[in-house]
């Protein structure tokens, strides 16, 4: 019952009505990009900031991802949803640019190398430094599904389609996740 | 990693990410020693969850120039093109180096010390005497009888014939009519062969011994037909009774044979 609840966070079949926006935006409609950016945005800025810990990085990745949809949206083949599609993107590209600035030593504001708490003011902004920390100790990929998971609520069959794997895989991905996440956190709070 | 099991542990995140009150009272009721563990992870979620960038106001959008990730096979093409670029080049580079590195050198003759050379000690083999192949010996049963002496006296000649035959391990047969012939006769043979000693003695007295083979012998009142002349011819001539030979006279013969 309970445990259902963890994987059984299946959508119904639906129209999928960014479709239809597509359709107009392939016609000619320049406006019609416009409002699957608006609509998307905040799933793959989450996503984006989620994997690459930075608001800024995590904006310009955005911006890159609506670009790459923005070109290649005639090749998208309509066998899954615009959003699974556009999410596999953010993803893939994400990672891409983790991997990329892995090297890069990563801004630490002072109160959080000395492991402050954090005030009701950062959790409100959402960066907790326990949090962010333990994101930071675990790899691109693993950020990615918890990202998926917990912030964008997606179901385990479109997180599978988002990563490009299985129901199963994605089951068990989510769960080796969950449990370096849970180490790491561990490890930032003593 | 972690020791709690599997089923608790899933059961833990499931309350975790959704925490129902009546599933948490049943969970503290039946697994009291997680619940510390369980309270840790709500937390956890709670902080991950409550790290959700807020909501904002997108910035426009305008296309950028973005570095779009290559397809496989202009990668694919690009490293053999370079590899073919490297191999060409290496290939030049090993011709020049060894095209300057190694003059051409002439060539030398070096006449080498050597003592004279010695011939070789010519032995000559003696010349092989050709031996033609002997012809096959006879290997008659007869042949193969041993010699044999008889010294007897006033004994008919089937007694001696007998005698003969039995020191020679042969069975002889007198076929019919030898009865005339049957005289006393006196017998001095020495190292004699069987077959041979009835052939003395056939040629004496009248007859002639055949062998048939399996060690016998049959002795017929006849000598053979070249050593009896036909009807009407002279008589032949021994050479030391100078006529024909009496069975009376051999019997003092002088022995024969032997040596």
């Amino acid at each position: 019952m309970v445990v259902s609840a963890t994987t059984g966070r299946a959508k119904p079949e639906e129209f999928d009505e960014d479709v239809v926006v597509i359709e107009r935006f392939l016609a000619g409609d320049g406006s019609a990009f416009e409002a699957l950016y608006r609509k998307y945005y905040d799933k793959v800025f989450a996503i984006a900031k989620g994997v690459l810990l930075d608001s800024d990085e995590a904006a310009d990745a955005v911006q890159e991802v609506f670009t790459l949809v923005y070109r290649h949206l005639r090749r998208f083949d309509r066998r899954s949803r615009f959003s699974t599609w556009l999410f596999r993107v953010a993803v893939n590209r994400s990672i891409q640019q983790a991997r990329k600035t892995k090297h890069k030593a990563r801004h630490v504001p002072l109160d959080e190398a000395l492991g402050t708490e954090a005030t009701d003011e950062e959790r409100e902004r959402g960066d907790d430094p326990k949090i962010q920390e333990a994101l930071s100790r675990i790899p691109p990929p693993d950020r990615a599904i918890l990202t998926l998971f917990y912030w964008d609520e997606l179901s385990l069959q479109e997180i599978g389609a988002s990563m490009g794997c299985s129901v199963n895989a994605a089951k068990t991905r989510l769960y080796r996740a969950r449990e370096r996440f849970r180490a790491a956190y561990e490890e930032a709070s003593s | 990693m972690n020791r709690i099991p599997r089923e608790i542990d899933q059961l833990m995140w499931a309350l975790a990410e959704q925490p129902d009150p009546a599933a948490l009272e049943e969970f503290q009721r039946r697994h009291p020693a997680y619940v510390g563990e369980l309270g840790r992870r709500i937390a956890m979620v709670r902080s991950l969850k409550g790290c959700q960038p807020l909501g904002q106001a997108p910035p426009p959008f305008q296309p950028r120039q973005v570095a779009e990730p290559r397809p496989r096979w202009v990668l694919a093409a690009a490293f053999g093109s370079v590899l073919v670029a490297l191999c060409f080049a290496s290939y030049l580079a090993a011709n020049w180096y060894l095209g300057r590195s190694v003059p051409p050198a002439e060539p030398r003759v070096e006449q080498p010390a050597v003592a004279p050379p010695r011939l070789p000690e010519v032995v000559y083999a003696p010349p092989r005497r050709f031996e033609a192949p002997q012809p096959a010996l006879p290997t008659s049963e007869t042949e193969l009888l041993p010699p044999l002496s008889v010294r007897l006296r006033d004994v008919p000649l089937s007694v001696a014939l007998r005698a003969i035959a039995e020191q020679a391990g042969l069975r002889v047969t007198l076929a019919p009519g030898f009865e005339r012939l049957d005289a006393t006769v006196d017998v001095d043979l020495a190292e004699t062969k069987p077959m041979d000693a009835f052939a003395i003695l056939g040629r004496r007295y009248g007859f002639t011994a055949f062998y048939q083979g399996n060690r016998e012998v049959l002795v017929i009142p006849a000598v053979p037909s070249q050593e009896s002349e036909p009807a009407g011819s002279p008589a032949p001539s021994e050479p030391s009774a100078g006529g024909p030979q009496s069975l009376n006279d051999l019997r003092r013969t002088e022995p024969l044979g032997g040596s």
